[in-house]
């Protein structure tokens, strides 16, 4: 066991080594100048000049990823170039570990502005995972139990039909009409515990975290769906029922317990992505967290916050994945050997 | 398709999860194609002969909607100024729809929004069609590379196919947006317009899309390597590149098939959400995802004019899906449902 725990960290740190070497390469060497880009767009010449020596681009690649490395680990000084830090020891900002960049635009560090604006995507996530486990999975069994009646039909059409209906369109339907038009919900903005408290704050993320969590409420409900149904066949639920078992007993003590097992992997990825900033949901409600920030990097061609944010969002599927696998080697053991 | 692959398909289908049928049936259905019987079962499922029927009337409205533009029976970009009322609102009911504009006009420009409907979904379905397709042919290649060599390739390839699942793919086309359309238009010699933004939706997509492909595609080979007639293959001395085409790809067919049919409302929902982040083919060309972002501005004055295009993708989306989970019963019967 733990050797395979090793042997599977080991294959994710060599996999964000290379993630983080890909993503240099894409955003730092090619035909267009990174410089140029993260001095936004109307930038003079000897701004962009300066921008260059400050974030290191003057370098070559294998240098500045290095120094990028480096800076995940023990943390580094910003600008990048040593004279220019000397030349103005007044303007060095200190960048602690893990150090994901410096943003010139925002005169700020990429852990900075994502540590503003993380908790605006963890409390979205958050509510968004309730909702669509909660529902995702009740439903899933209500169907399976129900297999090819109305309530089967009923339930998997309309989640599919929610799934169908473009994120965006959900979150502005939500807004213009649950909110603005019927007032059933105030107007979204984001309101922190410590401003309105548990209950504000929580009436704040129901309306995006619904839209965030209708994407993937169809696909939990299919798979717990079909989890169910194929663990209703085994034997060791007919040697259940035969005993004289009740149906409820049978479900939710020896099927459901089955059939949840393969959801554990859909479900730490899923959250591990979410984690990470919804995008559009984010963008639609106008809330600040990691979605919004890559928007608005994209927007002002903030190239440090990009790649500070894609190497953030990569590692946190790596390091699901890790503790997903070594979670299931836990609840299988066949997967040890293997 | 070769004879020793269609002997397979009729082996499994003939031994297939019918226990009820009589013999005389069996023989009956022995004697068709593979095509033939997945067809068959295929009919007999309603939901997926009516969204068969969907998808078939969208592809022939795309594929119409061009002619018909040029012919002036759709009209996707004039402007019809006078239609509209003092805050450029559609006058009467239904975005004011009338003989002429079935569907009304758009609010701010009064163009025809019947026709910006029809020709974004020519727009969108290339686009999803072409990534589709694009992603399969890379992930097939990976997968039976994958498949067939085993050992430090196929670790390889099968690491290479994690780590570009494990990219944020979302951020990733946003991302690259900027960088990438440069490149396209250094590439090609394109000038900045709908063709380059429209090569890049379907490159950027089928970059990070073909790994579920890859994924069934060694499954599968891994499975049909086993298999009697490839081991008789290789012991009456067939080439690799027999093996590899007239033995094994007859064989995958079918959930390529399905692959396809299901990536086509991933991708059109996509596109949809590229045009949303101001990434995708950029306005006035019409696709199904400029026309929705541009009818959530009014949501309010005008709500016909803000639903119709939602309802148009989700059916399209809908029916995709449907379809594609059809077909992979009807070509498999022995899954799991």
């Amino acid at each position: 066991m733990v050797a395979y725990i090793i042997r599977r960290v080991i294959v994710g740190l060599l996999m964000l080594v290379a993630m983080s070497f890909i993503v240099f390469a894409l955003f730092m060497k090619n035909p267009v100048d990174p410089a140029q880009f993260s001095c936004g767009k109307n930038c003079p010449p000897e701004r962009i000049e300066e921008t260059r020596q400050a974030l290191g681009y003057d370098q070559p690649l294998l240098v500045q990823w290095g120094a990028f490395a480096k800076g995940v680990v023990v943390g580094r000084e910003y600008p990048a170039d040593e004279a220019m830090r000397e030349a103005n020891p007044e303007l060095v900002t200190e960048c602690a570990a893990p150090c994901l960049g410096y943003s010139q635009q925002l005169q700020m560090t990429v852990n900075d502005e994502i540590a503003e604006a993380a908790p605006v995507s963890i409390s979205i996530a958050l509510v968004a995972v309730t909702i669509w486990v909660v529902f995702g999975v009740l439903f899933g069994v209500l169907a399976a139990v129900f297999k090819g009646t109305l309530v089967d039909r009923g339930v998997v059409g309309a989640t599919l039909s929610l799934y169908a209906f473009p994120t965006f369109f959900v979150g502005a339907l939500l807004i213009n009409f649950v909110a603005i038009k019927w007032g059933i919900f105030p107007a979204p903005g984001y309101v922190t515990i410590a401003e309105g408290g548990v209950g504000e704050w929580l009436l704040q993320l129901m309306l995006p975290g619904f839209t965030l969590a209708a994407v993937y409420m169809a696909g939990y409900v299919r798979m717990t769906r079909a989890f169910v149904l194929e663990s209703m066949s085994e034997d060791y639920i007919r040697t259940a029922k035969s005993k004289g078992l009740k149906g409820g007993k049978v479900l939710f003590k020896h099927a459901l317990r089955a059939a949840l097992t393969p959801l554990v992997t859909m479900f730490g990825l899923d959250v591990a992505a979410v984690l990470g900033g919804a995008i559009i949901t984010e963008d639609v409600f106008n809330y600040y967290g990691l979605g919004k920030l890559a928007v608005t990097a994209n927007e002002t061609y903030d190239l440090p916050t990009i790649v500070g944010l894609v190497l953030l969002l990569g590692a946190l599927v790596i390091i699901a994945n890790i503790v997903v696998d070594v979670l299931y080697a836990f609840i299988d053991p066949r997967v040890r050997v293997a | 398709m070769s004879e020793s692959a269609t002997v397979f398909e009729g082996e499994e289908l003939s031994g297939g999860s019918t226990p009820s049928a009589s013999p005389e049936e069996a023989k009956k259905i022995a004697g068709k194609s593979p095509m033939k019987l997945a067809w068959m079962r295929l009919r007999k499922d309603k939901l997926s002969m009516v969204s068969l029927t969907v998808v078939i009337l969208v592809v022939l409205a795309a594929v119409l909607a061009p002619f018909l533009v040029r012919m002036g029976v759709l009209d996707p970009f004039s402007y019809n100024q006078d239609l509209l009322d003092a805050n450029t609102i559609p006058e009467g009911r239904f975005s004011g729809a009338s003989a002429a504009h079935p569907l009304g006009v758009e609010p701010g420009t009064g163009r025809d929004a019947l026709s910006r409907f029809w020709y974004g979904i020519t727009f969108s379905l290339i686009i999803a069609l072409t990534a589709a397709i694009l992603s399969v042919v890379i992930g097939a290649i990976i997968g039976i590379i994958s498949g067939f060599s085993g050992g430090w390739v196929d670790a390889g390839l099968s690491r290479f196919t994690d780590l570009t699942l494990s990219f944020p793919s979302t951020m990733m086309l946003l991302a690259l947006s900027a960088l990438g359309l440069e490149l396209i238009q250094m590439v090609t010699g394109l000038p900045n317009g709908p063709l380059a933004q429209g090569i890049y939706c379907t490159v950027v997509l089928a970059i990070f899309g073909w790994t579920s492909t890859a994924r069934v595609v060694r499954g599968q080979v891994l499975s049909i390597k086993q298999r009697e007639f490839v081991e008789a293959a290789i012991v009456l001395g067939a080439s690799k590149s027999r093996i590899y085409f007239k033995e094994i790809l007859p064989n995958l067919w079918a959930p390529l098939l399905v692959l396809v049919t299901l990536m086509m409302p991933a991708y059109i929902s996509a596109e949809a959400a590229l045009s949303y982040l101001q990434v995708g083919v950029k306005p006035p060309t019409p696709t199904l995802g400029n026309v929705l972002t541009d009818s959530l501005k009014y949501a309010q004055v005008d709500p016909f004019y803000f639903f119709m295009p939602a309802i148009i993708i989700a059916t399209i989306v809908i029916s995709f899906n449907l379809l594609g989970d059809g077909l992979r019963d009807a070509l498999d019967p022995k899954g799991d449902r």
